[in-house]
């Protein structure tokens, strides 16, 4: 088995805050890899280990079969990064902003022209070649950047919540991008808050929180593994209660409950059987929200 | 671990991402760095220059001749020391232009290299202008003075370099205007500029003989009058290329920490 990154102790400390506590990983070349977690759980500061631009407190950490302490600078010819913030340069027309930064990668102008104008037309931006930054708008940065990160034909592209801030559109042709990437077989991670978009997009994922791996496998096997096929959600009134000796597993929540069972109907009509009748309810399949509730007891998304 | 030694491609293309941008300012680049000084040049020179009776102690044949060079940089110490200031701030942290640059092979090192080099580079190419205009006014006077935008050049490296020390561990620009009013327009002025630092009180010359702009005047000074000697313009271009040398040492770990933490 071929793989693109391993991570052994992986290790990321900012004075006495541990961001990264020890992790493994392994990702497979031209897998679409993901790290899902809330904020502050640790998938930035992992992505930014990776993309060779912080280095490990501890740990080993080998990417496209080098070492990232000793081979940045090789490791980061062959990475595309997306990163969180668009940072592109507003001054300068979209086709500059590709051309400029092909150069970094040792790029002749000639190569940096055509590569731009091939990416262009993958980003869909060819009719705004001569448009500066500025003037466009959140999506049509956001695959700008995506573009630019892949000026240098990249083996490893590393996105780091890649939709966030983005209509149901733009991120629609974003995931679509995306997929046409791993259909060239280029590897990606990801780290996303998105539990849907880690579902659509990922082949396997890890689950952190605190620093820590709580939970890995595929979108699937975790689903299955963690928690019931369906989920029953219920809103009551502030009058009414839910016996404790029910048989499924519940999460009390804020403003809803849910009740964890593989026929959410028949959940529901035992639920009614009991004299409780909720103001709404709705059976949904599980996702990886549940997972992540069900490994740590709380919401992904507060 | 990965070396961090400046690699002189990825430092180059630093540099021309900065020329990238920079030909979408040109024009305001060109004011400031050519033709604002050209013309406080020749107000000087000519105008308050005319009223000047004895030039015997400025060494010159007239007051052109003393405060052309001494304005050309001074004008590089002023446009290299801001340009390190609100603008370096900005590619470094708030527009992300130096987080992108490390996501390539290039390095923190190549970044603030390169920023440095750019600096030299335009500076040294405004004052070829500047200098074009001054040998009109003052005529032809040996290639010696072909020598001065390079002198320029690493002035405003020098400068740069001194700035983005204290810049590169700033996360605003709270401080910046204390600099640009009380470190690089008093250079600008009491350098030997527009009168010899002699005319200074002791203790004030003894301090600006400490900065790169004095040695950077009296070098193109000398260079413009065809009395420049080998020593003590060596001597002259060495106190520069410390300020480099330090300013860029004591950059790195602002940079560092502002680029790969």
């Amino acid at each position: 088995m071929d793989l693109a990154v391993t991570a052994h102790e992986l290790t990321k400390r900012f004075d006495d805050f541990v961001a990264v506590n020890g992790i493994d990983l392994e990702i497979r070349s031209g897998e679409t890899f993901a790290l899902l977690g809330p904020n502050g759980a640790g998938k930035t500061s992992t992505m930014r280990m990776v993309s060779t631009v912080s280095p490990p407190t501890s740990g080993a950490l080998t990417i496209l079969g080098m070492d990232a302490a000793t081979h940045g600078r090789e490791i980061r010819g062959r990475l595309g990064v997306i990163p969180q913030e668009d940072q592109l340069d507003a001054d300068l027309t979209v086709y500059e902003n590709l051309t400029t930064y092909a150069r970094y990668f040792g790029q002749s102008w000639s190569e940096a022209k055509q590569n731009a104008t091939e990416l262009l037309e993958f980003a869909q931006l060819t009719d705004r070649a001569d448009t500066r930054v500025e003037t466009m708008s959140g999506g049509m940065r956001r695959r700008l950047t995506i573009a630019r990160a892949l000026v240098n034909t990249p083996d490893l592209v590393l996105l780091d919540e890649p939709t966030t801030g983005l209509d149901p559109q733009a991120r629609q042709l974003l995931w679509d991008r995306l997929y046409e990437l791993k259909e060239r077989g280029v590897t990606q991670l990801l780290t996303t808050h998105y539990m849907d978009e880690a579902e659509q997009l990922a082949d396997r994922l890890v689950i952190m929180d605190g620093g820590e791996i709580v939970a890995s496998g595929t979108p699937s096997s975790l689903i299955a593994e963690s928690t019931t096929a369906e989920v029953l959600e219920l809103r009551l009134a502030d009058d009414q209660t839910l016996s404790h000796d029910l048989p499924f597993r519940t999460e009390v929540l804020r403003n809803r409950v849910l009740i964890y069972a593989d026929d959410g109907a028949a959940a529901l009509r035992h639920i009614r059987d009991l004299g409780v009748e909720p103001n709404s309810s709705l059976i949904r399949r599980s996702t990886l929200e549940d997972v992540f509730l069900a490994r740590t007891g709380r919401q992904l998304v507060d | 671990m990965t070396s961090v030694s400046p690699r002189p491609s990825s430092v180059w293309h630093v540099v021309e991402h900065h020329a990238v941008q920079t030909r979408r300012t040109l024009q305001t680049v060109l004011l400031s760095g050519f033709l604002s000084p050209v013309f406080t040049m020749l107000a000087l020179g000519w105008g308050i220059g005319s009223q000047v009776d004895d030039v015997s102690s400025l060494g010159t044949p007239d007051y052109l001749h003393f405060v052309g060079p001494g304005v050309m940089i001074g004008t590089a110490t002023l446009q290299g020391g801001f340009s390190s200031l609100w603008q370096a701030l900005a590619a470094l942290r708030w527009e992300g232009m130096y987080k992108n640059v490390v996501r390539s092979p290039a390095t923190f090192t190549d970044a603030m290299t390169g920023r440095l080099v750019w600096m030299g580079i335009l500076n040294a190419l405004s004052s070829v202008a500047f200098l074009t205009v001054l040998l009109i006014a003052i005529g032809w006077s040996g290639f010696g003075a072909l020598l001065t935008p390079f002198i320029a050049g690493l002035t405003a490296m020098s400068a740069a370099a001194g700035v983005l020390a204290f810049t590169s561990r700033k996360e605003s620009g709270d401080g910046f205007s204390v600099v640009a009013r009380l470190v690089l327009t008093p250079l600008f002025v009491f350098s030997g500029t527009f009168s010899s630092i002699d005319t200074l009180p002791s203790a004030i010359a003894t301090v600006i003989k400490f900065f790169p702009t004095y040695h950077g005047i009296e070098v193109a000074r000398d260079l413009i009058n065809e009395r420049a000697e080998l020593v003590p313009s060596l001597l002259h271009v060495a106190v520069i290329l410390a300020w480099i040398a330090v300013g860029w040492a004591l950059s790195f770990g602002g940079f560092r920490k502002a680029l790969t933490s």
